[in-house]
């Protein structure tokens, strides 16, 4: 910068500095963004157990004999399958944070605790205990209700949410999702499951939609 | 270029992109062109049911007539013009129950024997309909009419009165499903089953017989023909006979809580049951789907919402997708259209309704909606053979 009377002036560096700093820090906070998904986001889900073993949606055994989706009733060798559709994001874009809400209404057993498992193998229609698809041919689970490591689901949970009260608890998928929307892996979904003998969790159903207060925060930026 | 060349020229342009087609083909092709060229109106007063057999060439229309309650017509002749004049079949009851009127509500061919299966019902006091009246009735098709061969479900296990009752057979014709069953001790709905012979007859089962128990702790049992029952109670109230879509011998859909599709599991036990309910559905859903598709559809009865969900070998699966067509009022079981014309056929008030389908069975958001002469279209049924949707009405268009 030039002073007036044309020589250098001692104060302009600094000046400049802050302008430019501020302009980074704006524009960075500018181009970040984040989009909020919700259940009515969700493509594909599933509930799957061992005591029903070609049923869809296994999601809770209301009466004996009768299961039902009027919530998620996770239980040892009863899971919940969802993915989420990462449509919103567009490409070109670096995953900086996303956290997945989910609403909890009950826990039972001492120390309660679920898993999130990043799924690797595809799954679709006729998708239960036994097979990740039925139709038009049936494809087995390496392990049935997905439970083979590397092969149907990740080698290592995504992560192990211990369980205090009853309510949202967030969990931090930004690895996950960056690994999907960078195209490094299928987003194949998730799996919620119960690895503890005598631990149950209640999760409210997704199937009610956005009320249901599953959410999916993806924060992301130009890379 | 003069005036012919360029005629030749822009006739050459349309035959080329499929505009112009020569009358000749169009004769040809016995595809119906439109959902008008689709739509055979019958014309069968009070119509309640209808079903179509490629195998016996066969429409059978069920009304709610005094007398004459099934129409018989034969498909073998020019598929697109009304069926000529209908042999007709009295439904049977006995002769304590003179004076009510009794009425089909559900109907099935058997898959593969000349068997028509009829379920129908009656309002009269309870106990002579429990004493004499058979809700299941067996029929022979024979060349030139239909012969009673049989008749069942009698008793205070079937409840009556009921203004829907579909039944159905599995592909392979070895079960037939059945409506409106309870629990004779408290009145609770179920639905049922009867396992059927080589001859289609339904098989007698083993009964243990009260108050026979031996020193070793084991009944005496008989021979009794009847249905393998689930109760259903919890979640469904009578009549239990919305629909069913039996695409295997273990396996049945019907209409359960919510309004959304469930289905019976007859070998597990420990899952009998699984439901499905579509919270965004106004009402009570009369079901159908079409083997090739491996997809239920659902129409809402009343309302203007139409259901699909897939399934595999009868359980429902995936995501649920709803639309409504605005205006529509359904009456009518959902009629699958496939080959040329992916289409959803549904009976509305004085209307047939028309939902585009992908390949998939998807909806494609695209309605069609076609008048007839009937304030209540309830009776639909499409031939795959003849490509034709055969519709019951009130009377011929003026």
């Amino acid at each position: 910068m030039i002073n007036p009377s044309g020589s250098p002036s001692r104060f302009a560096t600094p000046s400049v500095s802050v302008f430019l700093l501020t302009l980074l820090a704006t524009t960075l906070a500018t181009d970040a963004r984040t989009s909020i998904l919700d259940a009515s986001d969700c493509n594909q889900l599933a509930g799957i157990a061992e005591a029903a073993p070609r049923h869809s949606w296994a999601m809770h055994e209301r009466w004996p004999g009768v299961f039902t989706t009027d919530k998620i009733a996770l239980a040892p060798q009863r899971s919940f399958l969802f993915r989420f559709s990462l449509d919103k994001i567009p490409p070109g874009q670096r995953i900086s944070h996303a956290q997945l809400t989910l609403p909890v209404t009950q826990r039972y057993g001492s120390q309660p605790r679920f898993y999130l498992w990043r799924i690797t193998a595809g799954w679709g229609p006729g998708v239960c205990y036994r097979y990740r698809s039925a139709t038009p041919k049936p494809v087995k689970w390496t392990k049935p209700g997905a439970a083979g490591l590397s092969s149907d689901r990740a080698t290592r949970p995504t992560d192990i949410v211990r369980l205090i009260e009853n309510g949202d608890v967030t969990i931090n998928v930004t690895e996950d999702v960056e690994i999907w929307h960078s195209g490094a892996a299928k987003n194949n979904g998730w799996l919620l499951s119960i690895e503890d003998p005598g631990i149950n969790v209640d999760v409210r159903s997704p199937l009610t939609g956005r009320s249901s207060g599953w959410k999916l925060r993806i924060t992301y930026e130009p890379e | 270029m003069n005036r012919s060349e360029m005629a030749l020229h822009l006739l050459a342009c349309l035959y080329a992109t499929g505009l112009f087609v020569p009358a000749a083909v169009h004769a040809q092709t016995a595809d119906p062109a439109s959902p008008d060229e689709l739509l055979v109106p019958v014309v069968v007063p009070g119509a309640i049911c209808a079903v179509a057999s490629d195998t016996h060439n066969l429409l059978v229309i069920g009304s709610d007539d005094d007398k004459h309650q099934l129409s018989i017509f034969s498909l073998a002749g020019n598929a697109a013009h009304a069926p000529s004049k209908p042999a007709q079949v009295d439904l049977p009851k006995p002769a304590l129950l003179e004076n009510a009127k009794n009425r089909p509500l559900g109907m099935a061919f058997h898959p593969k024997l000349p068997l028509l299966y009829v379920w129908q019902d009656i309002t009269a006091d309870a106990e002579k309909i429990h004493i004499g009246f058979n809700h299941l009735i067996i029929y022979a098709i024979e060349p030139t009419a239909l012969r009673q061969v049989a008749a069942y479900a009698r008793g205070p296990e079937f409840a009556h009165g009921l203004s829907m009752g579909a039944i159905a057979i599995d592909p392979q014709g070895r079960r037939i499903f059945l409506p409106n069953l309870q629990d004779p001790s408290n009145g609770g709905a179920s639905i049922g089953y009867f396992d059927l012979d080589g001859e289609g007859m339904p098989r007698p089962t083993r009964v243990p017989i009260q108050g026979t128990l031996d020193g070793r702790g084991l009944n005496q049992f008989e021979l009794v023909t009847k249905p393998v029952r689930v109760n259903v109670s919890r979640f469904r109230g009578l009549p239990t006979g919305w629909g069913f879509v039996a695409p295997s011998l273990n396996t049945v859909v019907f209409t359960g809580a919510g309004h959304g599709p469930a289905v019976w599991d007859t070998q597990n036990r420990r899952a009998a049951i699984g439901l499905l309910p579509i919270d965004t559905l106004p009402g009570d859903c009369l079901i159908a789907a079409d083997a090739q598709l491996s997809v239920l559809f659902g129409a809402a009865q009343g309302h203007d919402s139409l259901y699909r969900v897939a399934h595999a070998d009868g359980y429902p699966t995936l995501m649920p997708q709803v639309v409504q067509l605005p205006g529509a009022v359904f009456h009518s079981a959902p009629t699958v259209i496939v080959a040329n014309h992916n289409r959803l056929a549904v009976g509305g008030a004085g209307k047939v309704h028309f939902a585009g389908l992908n390949k998939r069975g998807q909806f494609t958001n695209e309605f069609e909606s076609i008048s007839v002469e009937s304030d209540a279209v309830r009776a639909l049924a499409y031939s795959r053979k003849s490509k034709r949707l055969y519709v019951a009405v009130e009377k011929d268009r003026q």
